[in-house]
C-alpha cells in the first residue's frame, strides 16, 4: 500500500474532533484554574494546604479513578449530570462535553498551580496603590492581576493545551469512542491498534505527537528559550 | 506631562494583551458550549460487539447503498457497551453479541423489548501464528492449548467470546492448568491482536474476524460452549427514526448473506 492510499484510508474526523475539544477544554480549565489558583494565593483559610493537595489531586491520581468520579459526578445519576438532564434535556455522558470536561479535568491543576505561583509573587506594592486608588477585589483581579500575570497564563494555557490534545483514560471512560462525537485522536489511535489497523494508527500517531511538540517548542516557557550568554 | 503618557501607553497595551486573552478564552468557552448546538439530523449511532463490527460495517454500507440514512458505528465488548447505553449514550440499535446482557436492558426499560431479535450464532475459533490447521479434534485443541505459553481471550466478564472461551477451556479440562497463562483483551479485537502481532500464541476469537485474516485457525466445536446468540434492540428512549427499519434490515435475507459469508450461524428455533 502506498503512502498515498494509506492517507486517503486515514479517518481525519478525530484530528478535528480533538483540536475542538482541546480548545474548548483549554477554555475550560483556563477559567476554572486562575479563579483556583487566585484564591489559593490570595485567602488563608484553616486547611489550606489541604485544599491546594485536592487540586492538584487530578495529576498524580490514575485515569481510571478521575474517570470513576466523574462518572459518578455527571453521570446519570450524578448530580452535575441530573442538573445538565433537567437545563438541556439530554444526558451528558458519552457526549462531546463529556469529554471536553475529562479533558479540562487533567489540565485544570496545570493552570491552578501556575498561577498561584504567579498570583503568590505579585509585588504587594502595586497591589497597596491599587487598593489606595480604591480599586474593589474584582477591579484588582481584571485589571490589575491577570495583566501582570500574562506570561504565566500563557504558559499555563499552552501546557493546558497540550495535555488536553493527549487525555484518553478518563476521556474513554465518561465518553466512550463515538466516531465525530468523542473519538479524540488518542481514543481512535487505541481502537485502530486493536483492529489491527497499524497504518492508520501510525498517521495519528504523527499528527498527535507534531502537534504536542509544536505547542511545547512554541510557548514551553523561557526554558526553551536561547540561554543568555 | 511626558511621563504621565508613558504610564497610560504601558496600561493601554496591557489592557490590549489582556482582552486579547479573554477573547480567546471566550471564544473557547462559545465553542465548547456550541458543539453540541445546531445538529442537523444525526446520523444513526449503531453500537455494535467487536466480532459483529466488520460484518455490520458491510451490512452499513449496503443499507446506505439502498438510500438508507448513514450509520455511525461505536465497536466494543458487549458489557462496556452495554453500560453506555444505560448510562445514557445515544446509541440508537444496540447489536450485541449476547442474549443476556440485551435481555438486562429490556427489563430496566432502557431497550425496547418488541425490537430484540436474535441475528446471528457466533462461532468461536482458534488462532495462532503456528497453529496447525489439520488437527482439529478437541485433544489436539487441548494439546495445543497446554504447549502455548501465552493465550488471549477476551474478557469473560464483558465479552460473550471470552466467556464461551473459558467454557470450551473448562470442557476441555485445561482451564485449571492454563489459566495463569491467560491475556486477557478489552475485548475480542484486542485479543486476536495480540495473537495477531506475535506476543501470545493462541488467541480464542469470533470466526467472523478470521474470514479475510491471514492468521491459521481452527474452528471450535460448538459443543464446547453454550450458544453465542447475538441478539440486537433498539433503544427505547426516543431513539432515531431510522433505527427501528435498521434493525430490521439486519435481519433481511441481504444482511444475513453477509453474517453467513462471515461465518455466522443462525437461529433455528424461531426467535422471538
Amino acid at each position: 500500500m502506498s503512502v498515498l492510499d494509506l492517507l486517503a484510508g486515514v479517518d481525519w474526523r478525530p484530528i478535528g474532533l480533538t483540536l475542538r475539544v482541546a480548545v474548548a477544554a483549554t477554555g475550560l480549565s483556563v477559567v476554572i484554574g486562575s479563579l483556583l489558583g487566585y484564591a489559593l494565593s490570595t485567602f488563608h483559610f484553616p486547611g489550606r494546604r489541604w485544599a491546594m493537595a485536592a487540586v492538584m489531586l487530578p495529576l498524580v491520581l490514575p485515569p481510571t479513578v478521575l474517570g470513576y468520579y466523574l462518572l459518578v459526578l455527571i453521570g446519570r445519576r450524578g448530580p452535575i449530570g441530573e442538573l445538565w438532564m433537567a437545563v438541556f434535556g439530554g444526558p451528558l455522558v458519552f457526549t462531546t462535553n463529556a469529554a471536553i470536561i475529562a479533558a479540562s479535568v487533567s489540565a485544570i491543576p496545570i493552570v491552578a498551580r501556575q498561577l498561584a505561583a504567579a498570583f503568590a509573587s505579585t509585588d504587594s506594592e502595586v497591589l497597596e496603590a491599587a487598593r489606595i486608588d480604591g480599586a474593589g477585589a474584582a477591579r484588582l483581579f481584571l485589571s490589575v492581576y491577570l495583566p501582570l500575570m500574562r506570561p504565566a497564563l500563557g504558559a499555563a494555557t499552552t501546557i493546558a493545551f497540550a495535555r488536553c490534545v493527549g487525555d484518553f483514560g478518563a476521556t474513554l471512560m465518561v465518553a466512550g469512542s463515538i466516531p465525530g462525537e468523542t473519538q479524540t485522536a488518542s481514543i481512535a489511535i487505541y481502537e485502530l491498534m486493536n483492529a489491527g489497523r497499524d497504518g492508520e494508527a501510525f498517521v495519528l500517531v504523527l499528527i498527535v505527537s507534531m502537534i504536542s511538540l509544536a505547542v511545547l517548542a512554541f510557548a514551553g516557557g523561557p526554558e526553551f528559550k536561547r540561554p543568555p550568554r | 506631562m511626558a511621563h504621565h503618557r508613558v504610564t497610560e501607553n504601558t496600561e493601554s497595551r496591557v489592557r490590549g494583551q489582556w482582552r486579547r486573552w479573554m477573547m480567546y478564552v471566550l471564544l473557547a468557552l462559545g465553542l465548547a458550549c456550541g458543539v453540541d448546538r445546531g445538529a442537523v439530523e444525526k446520523p444513526l449511532l449503531v453500537g455494535v460487539a467487536a466480532n459483529a463490527a466488520p460484518a455490520l460495517e458491510e451490512i452499513a454500507r449496503l443499507w446506505e447503498q439502498r438510500g438508507g440514512v448513514a450509520v455511525t458505528m461505536t465497536a466494543g465488548s458487549t458489557g462496556l457497551l452495554a453500560r453506555q447505553i444505560r448510562e445514557g449514550a445515544a446509541i440508537d440499535v444496540f447489536v450485541s453479541a449476547d442474549e443476556g446482557f440485551v435481555d438486562a436492558l429490556i427489563g430496566e426499560g432502557v431497550l425496547d423489548g418488541h425490537t430484540r431479535a436474535v441475528y446471528a450464532v457466533g462461532r468461536l475459533a482458534l488462532a495462532g501464528g503456528e497453529l496447525d490447521g489439520a488437527k482439529t479434534s478437541p485433544e489436539d485443541i487441548a494439546a495445543a492449548l497446554r504447549q502455548a505459553r501465552r493465550i488471549a481471550i477476551a474478557n469473560p466478564e464483558t465479552a460473550p467470546y471470552g466467556r464461551a472461551a473459558r467454557e470450551a477451556m473448562e470442557k476441555l479440562g485445561v482451564w485449571n492448568e492454563i489459566e495463569s497463562r491467560l491475556v486477557f483483551g478489552q475485548d475480542v479485537g484486542q485479543a486476536l491482536q495480540y495473537a495477531k502481532t506475535g506476543n501470545v500464541d493462541l488467541a480464542f476469537a469470533p470466526a467472523s474476524l478470521l474470514v479475510d485474516s491471514e492468521l491459521r485457525s481452527l474452528a471450535i466445536p460448538a459443543n464446547l460452549h453454550a450458544p453465542i446468540r447475538q441478539a440486537l434492540a433498539v433503544r427505547a428512549e426516543n431513539p432515531s427514526i431510522h433505527a427501528a427499519p435498521f434493525a430490521a434490515f439486519i435481519g433481511s435475507d441481504e444482511a444475513k448473506a453477509i453474517l453467513a459469508r462471515r461465518g455466522y450461524d443462525f437461529d433455528t428455533a424461531k426467535a422471538p
